[in-house]
């Protein structure tokens, strides 16, 4: 062994030394990190409880209208509010209950697939925007229904997509990696 | 006893641990039919390293750290930790880009394309029928001497590069340090529990290193000298993900609503044909390149980077298929992997008549 070779050593290891020191100063080691875990958490579950507080209070006659079944008038104000909030998809879960309400199948389903896809949560357990089984409800009743309405009519476009739609939100309900 | 030395033959053991492996870790909490799924991992390790923004798809697994670690620890052991490199890196590191590209296009890599067969999930045919169009292709142009550059000895210091990586990546999942994104929903909020991950990816990363089970060389092998011992492992995979998936109650038999699935069958058979064929000219499917680089195939750790790359992309430039169907970009990006390789085989071609 050489002399530049034990310099190079003795290098390598006053390197570790000092990279070791400033991991420890820096309380990157796990104390530390168990408190930042619980708060991900805790931060995470936050967002949520912010937005559904800002959603309770914008769409508050909304859902008073849905609840004296008023669905006209709450379709109306829920145009007014998408208005003003283009990108809050909890219009089209208000808008997909309504129409259910209203008895029709297609347009729900339409509104719950564009609904997920601005917000995965809605079908996501870990969330508290959690709606997915009332979604099952719905898809399931949908795809006897509409398997027996393409029986009938096999050249209906609207048929045709609305059961793509309902296997779709199948699809993203049984969960998987995406 | 030729049937007990059958039953214990180590591929044999190694495809039983893969498909029963990969069934439990769902049934534990991992994603549905995602048990074990390179790409599915890598986008995963991608997310929690910031190379894509997607917070619900960023988690390091600890099933790879698992493999590495399991195969490393296994071959240093037995003596079969040599050091190689030298064959066209960059040609790997993009042909590892597109194995991922293919399997995010399908959504899964040969791994979970079994899984997803194995639980009933009939969209799988299609990839299944394409890979196997995509090894066969391959085996023929390796039958007519297209093969890479031969690898040489590197010093032993290149081969502990990628389980070092393993083990600072063992460490942030304990120390969790801020710049880790750990997602709290969607995929990456689905995890089996921690240390029965690691265990598998332990056991099956030791057995894998041990038997040389690969997905796609099971097949090629078939094709190219009519050997079926790696066959027989992958085999053994779709049986025991099969008989472990009624056992658990997760088979579903059906073409429509099956989880992450898409009904563009054709892009399912491009997308897989591409993984075939690129995995048949670097010699593995993206799990055996991990396992390579373990033992010391630097080769296999540029394609694993290649692999990385292409989780992160895939993510960030949208280049793969959600549950509506491939995406603009990954049909593209699928075409554009097929005619690199094609490429690649053309110009070994040349150099082959040259020789």
């Amino acid at each position: 062994m050489d002399r530049t070779h034990k310099l190079t050593i003795a290098l390598v290891a006053a390197l570790s030394i000092v990279v070791t020191i400033m991991l420890v100063q820096n309380d990157i080691l796990r104390q530390k990190q168990k408190k930042l875990e619980g708060n991900r958490r805790e931060a995470f579950l936050k967002q949520y409880e912010v937005k559904i507080a800002e959603n309770a209070k914008i769409y508050k006659d909304v859902v008073g209208l849905i609840e004296k079944g008023n669905h006209s008038e709450a379709l109306a104000q829920l145009d007014v509010i998408s208005e003003k909030h283009p990108d809050n998809p909890q219009t089209l879960i208000y808008r997909a209950q309504i129409q259910v309400g209203l008895g029709k199948l297609a347009e729900p389903i339409q509104s719950y697939r564009e609904a997920i896809g601005i917000e995965p949560g809605y079908i996501d357990k870990k969330t508290p925007l959690f709606i997915g089984k009332e979604i099952l409800k719905l898809v399931d009743e949908a795809k006897v229904k509409l398997n027996r309405e393409i029986k009938l009519k096999p050249n209906d476009r609207t048929l045709r997509i609305a059961l793509e739609n309902s296997y779709y939100l199948l699809r993203r309900l049984k969960g998987g990696c995406e | 006893m030729d049937r007990l030395r059958i039953l214990f033959n180590v591929t044999i053991l190694t495809g039983a641990i893969l498909g029963g492996g990969g069934v439990l870790l769902s049934y534990y909490g991992n994603p549905i039919n995602s048990g074990i799924c390179m790409s599915c991992f890598l986008e995963n390790l991608a997310g929690s390293l910031q190379f894509h923004d997607e917070v619900r798809m960023s988690y390091i697994r600890p099933e790879l750290i698992g493999f590495v670690l399991g195969a490393f620890l296994l071959a240093f052991k037995t003596g079969q930790f040599n050091v190689t490199g030298g064959s066209s890196p960059i040609i790997r590191f993009f042909l590892g880009f597109f194995q991922i590209v293919g399997c995010a296009v399908f959504i899964g890599c040969p791994i979970k394309m079994i899984l997803r067969f194995c639980a009933g999930d009939l969209t799988a045919i299609a990839a299944i029928l394409g890979m196997i169009f995509g090894i066969w292709v391959g085996a023929r142009y390796i039958k007519s001497g297209v093969f890479l550059d031969r690898p040489k000895r590197l010093p032993k210091i290149n081969g502990y590069i990628f389980p070092m990586i393993a083990m600072i990546l063992l460490l942030f999942t304990f120390m969790k340090p801020s710049f880790i994104i750990e997602g709290q929903s969607g995929p990456a909020s689905l995890r089996a529990p921690y240390l029965l991950a690691l265990a598998i990816g332990l056991i099956l990363g030791g057995f894998a290193q041990r038997s040389g089970l690969c997905i796609t060389g099971g097949f090629r092998n078939f094709f190219l000298f009519r050997e079926k011992t790696l066959l027989m492992g992958v085999v053994t995979v779709f049986v025991s993900a099969f008989v472990i998936n009624l056992v658990t109650g997760q088979f579903s038999l059906g073409l429509n609503g099956q989880p992450a699935s898409h009904l563009n069958h054709t892009w399912s058979f491009l997308a897989m044909a591409l993984v075939g064929l690129a995995s048949v000219i670097i010699d593995g499917c993206p799990f055996r390149q991990f396992i390579k680089a373990s033992q010391g195939d630097v080769d296999a750790g540029i394609t694993s980077f290649g692999m990385f790359a292409g989780a992160g992309m895939v993510i960030s430039w949208s280049i793969r298929s959600t549950s509506a169907g491939p995406m603009f970009g990954g049909k593209v990006a699928v075409l554009l992997g097929l005619i690199f390789c094609l490429v690649i085989i053309l110009s070994y071609r040349d150099a082959v008549k040259v020789r």
